[in-house]
């Protein structure tokens, strides 16, 4: 009894799940991933055949009906979950899940009494479309994006310096064959007006006339220029006599010395150093008090040319713009310099004395190197009075120029010098008393030798000793007994080494 | 017409020394480095030789003693801006050159003292 009443009360409880079931399926009609058919016997029931595939249970439904209204029996509805037939208990089972995880959206809600509840199913029952029509997966990816951006970068960066390369060397290719061309124009004209005309003849010529001898149409061209100065410069530093002077008339007439002079107005420094050096090489006077303003220039190769080609050019070969300087004066400067006024006819005017009262120690060092090379003795009084407050420097280049002028007059000031501690200081003074040492230099090297020294003083010290007296040098070894004293002398006596 | 070698690698210079012989009447014969001098040189016999020492690929001094090697008679003059270098003169007259001229030089003195050396 209990157990029929468990069996009723299951198949009761079966029936209300198979009502629940199709009342859900009324109500929802389209299930996720169930579809239905509807068999029937066609042909006077000779046949059976199984309709067209509804997603919708209520469209199966209306079918069924319609089978059942034209009198075709029997009729049977078949489920399918996931394109495979299904029984009923199945897709009992299956809707039980659905429900219980609210896995359906209801065709019109029961209690849809304000509209938006309605707009918000419709929504939900249209399929997905992104609002972005070009939208992908990939471009959402913020850090996908960046690193795309970063290489586009680079690769456009890549792109761009690729071709500024080609585009440069092209351009210097094809300058470098505007040059070689405009070399061969200049050569045959210039090879004439030097061989076949006369200095006079080529001071009679007017710009025109040399112009056209060159037979181009690029003579304006500030490349054709720039070529022309080049060969006539690379001439001029090779050939000497009249060529020189032919080679200024042309330079001049031709209007190539405006060129260059105009190039010191210039702000770039590449050809305010290239107008320099022209000029410089083509003595153009006139071009001197455009100089003036390079002569400070921070630039150094601006400077350096600016300096050497103003020395060169002005008249009076004035070096007090030299002492305003406040760079130091490089070492390749001097020579520059010197090189200037070694070929100068007046040197003897040469004003020294503003280096050596300048601010720049290098400029003052500078001007006693001068004193030196150029021979200027009346100086060196000027040089005995800076000695005491001059630089380390400033007085070993003094007692180098006492030496080479052989400066027996300063004689007491070398003695003091000796008594320095400055190790440099008291050789270069041992060395020049060699050179113009009396009695006392004697005496005073003989003091100094009582007591041990660096081997450079002390072999200067007995160098200069033998200059003076030989016999007390000999002595002076015997005396102090030193080894070192006793190679140096040993070294000195040597015919060979002695100079050495 | 007596050919005279010039081996230069300044072309300007080299072209001014071949416009200014060839205009008193000689053969020129250019080159512009050591090599082609060199094989000037194996090619034939010139009446004069001037010669830089500071060429590129093989030196004057080089191409001086191929040249008394080969033609001792042939005259040599150098052209060099080493002309202050009392080394580099000695030196190319102990090898025998004729003459020594330093740069800067003037080619009409020059072609003298070519005409005197050839003739």
């Amino acid at each position: 009894m209990a157990f029929q009443a468990q069996i009723f009360q299951a198949v009761g409880h079966q029936s209300e799940d198979s009502l629940a079931t199709i009342t859900f399926l009324e109500k929802i009609g389209k299930v996720e991933l169930m579809s239905f058919r509807v068999s029937y016997r066609a042909d006077k029931g000779r046949a059976k055949v199984l309709s067209r595939e509804f997603s919708n249970f209520n469209d199966a439904m209306a079918f069924e009906d319609s089978l059942h209204t034209g009198g075709v029996l029997p009729v049977q509805m078949h489920y399918y979950i996931s394109d495979e037939e299904k029984d009923f208990k199945s897709v009992m089972s299956y809707i039980g899940i659905i429900q219980d995880n609210d896995l359906y959206i209801a065709d019109e809600s029961p209690n849809a009494s304000d509209g938006s509840e309605q707009l918000f199913i419709a929504a939900n029952q249209l399929g997905f479309k992104p609002f972005y029509r070009f939208r992908s997966r990939i471009l959402t990816d913020i850090k996908f994006v960046i690193l795309i951006g970063i290489l586009t970068l680079f690769m456009i960066t890549f792109l761009f310096l690729l071709f500024f390369i080609f585009y440069i060397k092209s351009r210097n290719a094809r300058r470098e064959r505007l040059t070689e061309q405009y070399i061969e124009i200049c050569r045959e004209p210039l090879s004439t007006f030097l061989f076949t005309y006369s200095l006079e003849e080529v001071k009679a010529l007017s710009f025109d006339e040399l112009a056209a001898l060159f037979n181009t149409k690029d003579f304006k061209k500030s490349a054709f220029k720039n070529t022309l100065i080049n060969e006539i410069i690379n001439l001029n530093k090779n050939l000497k006599g009249d060529f020189k002077d032919k080679l200024r008339m042309i330079f001049t007439t031709l209007r190539l010395d405006d060129y260059s002079i105009k190039k010191l107005r210039s702000r770039n420094w590449e050809m305010q150093a290239t107008g320099t050096v022209e000029v410089y090489e083509m003595n153009i006077d006139r071009a001197a008090p455009y100089l003036d303003k390079l002569l400070h220039s921070k630039n150094f190769v601006v400077r350096s040319n600016a300096v050497r080609a103003f020395l060169h050019l002005s008249p009076d070969k004035d070096l007090s713009f030299l002492s305003k300087q406040s760079y130091p004066l490089s070492r390749w400067q001097q020579m520059w310099l010197y090189r200037v006024i070694k070929n100068t006819p007046s040197k003897g005017k040469i004003d020294i004395n503003s280096l050596l009262k300048a601010d720049n120690e290098s400029v003052r060092i500078f001007g006693i190197k001068l004193v030196r090379l150029l021979g200027r003795m009346d100086i060196i009084e000027e040089l005995s009075e800076m000695f005491s407050h001059a630089s380390n420097e400033e007085q070993y280049e003094i007692l180098r120029t006492f030496k080479a002028l052989a400066a027996h007059t300063r004689i007491e000031l070398v003695h003091k010098s000796f008594q320095s501690d400055d190790l440099k200081l008291a050789t270069l003074s041992a060395e020049l008393m060699g050179v113009i040492g009396n009695e006392i230099s004697v005496a005073l090297i003989i003091e100094k030798l009582n007591v041990a020294h660096p081997f450079v003083l002390e072999k200067v010290m007995l160098k200069s000793l033998s200059y003076l007296d030989r016999e007390m040098m000999n002595w002076a070894v015997r005396h102090f007994q030193r080894p070192q004293l006793e190679s140096i002398k040993l070294h000195l006596n040597d015919g060979l080494l002695e100079h050495v | 017409m007596k050919d005279i070698l010039v081996i230069e690698d300044d072309q300007l210079i080299l072209k001014m020394v071949e416009f200014r012989l060839k205009k008193e009447g000689f053969n020129v014969c250019i080159a512009e480095d050591g090599n082609k001098g060199v094989e000037a040189l194996e090619a034939s016999q010139p009446d004069l030789i001037i010669t830089d020492i500071m060429v590129p690929y093989k030196s004057g001094i080089e191409i001086i003693e191929y040249a008394k090697n080969k033609y001792p008679e042939c005259p040599i003059i150098v052209l060099s801006a080493l002309g202050d270098e009392e080394g580099t003169v000695m030196e190319a007259f102990n090898m025998g050159v004729a003459d020594f001229v330093p740069k800067p030089f003037n080619p009409n003195e020059l072609a003298i003292r070519v005409k005197r050396l050839i003739n």
